[in-house]
């Protein structure tokens, strides 16, 4: 009996070993769906970028999501109701990674579009495009609750589209499509302040913006005039100097920075165009065979935590493309892999 | 969206523990029994490693739960067998129901058993939104598998393991899971006769 039984436990063994041997180490993704007035999430494989959508997905927020960000402890998730001027609260399950929203919703102001969180995810930040300001919020750590700071909201120019946090909190920039220009503000616990310059005018029909991770440009990307403008950054006052301007595709809408490389989404020719940095004076250099052809009328990019692959929202293809990325030239190749949406994604968060 | 395989070590470890196995029962010397029970109802405790990544988790699960079987014998050999299992663990329920055949090879008190078994699954997370209270799915289920069984007394036997590699169709991808069960096998009247001495 010994034997026979020692030969049935290996059996048991065997087939553990077979079939149950090792988890694939995995990314969360969550993308916003207006139209559904949800947020869909994805596990997506590290290696392969395969998807797979976490059960129960898309999970209901707010009335037209728009935006969505997922604070730093991973215990949940924001996501900016454009329609229905509030931010919804949606803890993340740890084992899971589904989404169950806390009401009531955060009011904001009107057609909150965007959402910025600073770095160790103490503040909040929304940007309403009709009422024309920053709701700014502090974050509770252990429930995610949002309380506006003081002084918020915080007034801009009028119609403002796009803002970005550079990665030290220390400065906000603000695009203004009617003037076409970018507001600087200083950051101080959350609190808001006009940088004593000027705004800096860049291209006709800017859109989208962010900023490098080293702190040193600025990119905005100028839908009417397809191109993406540079602009250098004063490191004490985070004041701003146009530095130049860049062709790129039709109707550049965003833009993702990976090290020297900077994306551009270009929504109207649906490719990506890629330029590579000159760390000293910002001139970009458009690389070798860009731009890239993304299909299905790309209105968002994002880079995965590895830095491995771009990631597309598919405005036609109601989808989120892939595309991987060569490391050591920045240049971009079509994959296989994809993640069927439904309808028109908006926006996407990539967690590790 | 295909499942994505296993890694090469797995696999090279699994393929040696089915080598060692095939060794090892090759060493043993058995030979049919001409003794049977016409039922045998197995009750016990279940673990399930379940393919939890195919719908949206970061890790496979660790599931415990039940397995229970009712199995009438054709002949000492042939026999058909109808399994019912639950397991179950955070957030997640997972119940299969299959039945058919299975294959016995008996010698003294000790029983080998090799199976295949056809049915359906249902799958639970359980997970609430704003809108739902959990999500079910149910789908095909398929088993392969067997173990041994250790006669106690006549009307009771021992099933020291039973392992079944157990596919699943739900939440509309294929899972892949082992589950392992040990427990109570109880008997009842008897076909077949003894060898004269």
């Amino acid at each position: 009996m010994p034997g026979k039984c020692a030969s049935l436990v290996l059996i048991a063994m065997g087939l553990a070993a077979l079939v149950g041997c090792g988890s694939n180490s995995t990314h969360t993704a969550y993308v916003t769906l207006p139209t559904s007035n949800a947020v869909a999430a994805y596990r997506i494989d590290n290696n392969s970028a395969q998807f797979t959508a976490i059960v129960g997905s898309p999970y209901p927020a707010g009335t037209s999501p728009s935006s969505v960000l997922v604070h730093p402890s991973k215990h949940f998730a924001y996501a900016a109701n454009q329609v229905g001027n509030d931010i919804s609260l949606l803890p993340i399950n740890s084992t899971i990674g589904s989404l169950t929203e806390t009401l009531p919703r955060t009011a904001a102001g009107l057609a909150p579009a965007s959402l910025l969180m600073d770095t160790p995810g103490n503040f909040l930040f929304a940007l309403n495009q009709v009422s024309s300001s920053i709701s700014v919020y502090s974050i509770n750590s252990g429930s995610g609750a949002l309380a506006p700071v003081a002084g918020s909201p915080f007034s801009t120019f009028q119609n403002p589209v796009a803002f970005t946090l550079a990665p030290s909190g220390k400065f906000l920039y603000v695009v203004n499509a009617n003037l076409a220009a970018v507001f600087a503000y200083t950051v101080n616990s959350g609190v808001l302040q006009p940088v004593t310059n000027l705004p800096v005018q860049v291209g006709n029909g800017p859109s989208g913006i962010t900023v490098d991770p080293t702190e040193k440009w600025v990119y905005v990307a100028n839908s009417t005039d397809n191109s993406v403008s540079v602009l250098s950054i004063n490191s004490s006052t985070g004041a701003l100097t146009l530095v130049s301007s860049f062709a790129v595709g039709t109707d550049p809408r965003s833009i993702a920075v990976q090290g020297q490389y900077v994306y551009v989404a270009n929504l109207g020719s649906s490719n990506i165009s890629v330029f590579s940095v000159n760390a000293t004076t910002g001139v970009l250099t458009q690389i070798t065979n860009s731009p890239f052809s993304a299909g299905g009328a790309p209105l968002f990019v994002a880079i995965d935590p590895d830095g491995k692959f771009l990631y597309t929202g598919s405005q036609s293809g109601s989808s989120i493309s892939v595309m991987s990325i060569t490391s050591s030239t920045g240049a971009l190749t079509a994959t296989s892999q994809s993640a069927s949406t439904g309808v028109a994604p908006s926006s996407m968060s990539v967690t590790k | 969206m295909a499942i994505e395989p296993v890694g090469v070590p797995c696999k090279r470890a699994g393929v040696f523990l089915f080598f060692v196995f095939s060794v090892v029962l090759a060493a043993s010397s058995i030979s049919v029994g001409q003794v049977a029970p016409r039922w045998e109802v197995f009750g016990g405790y279940s673990y399930m490693r379940f393919d939890s990544p195919t719908i949206g988790y970061a890790n496979w699960s660790n599931l415990n739960g039940f397995n229970g079987e009712v199995t009438f014998n054709i002949t000492t050999r042939f026999s058909v067998t109808a399994d019912g299992s639950g397991h179950y663990g955070s957030l997640l329920t997972v119940y299969n129901y299959m039945a058919g055949p299975q294959y016995a090879w008996r010698r003294d008190k000790s029983k080998f058993f090799a199976h295949v078994l056809f049915g359906k699954a249902q799958n639970t997370v359980n997970i609430t939104t704003a809108t739902r209270g959990g999500f079910e799915s149910v789908g095909r289920a398929f088993a392969a598998g067997g173990g041994y069984d250790w006669d106690v007394t006549p009307r009771f036997t021992i099933r020291a393991v039973q392992a079944d590699y157990l596919y699943t169709n739900t939440f509309g991808m294929r899972q892949n899971d082992v589950r392992i069960s040990t427990g109570l096998v109880f008997h009842f009247k008897q076909i077949g006769h003894r060898p004269r001495l």
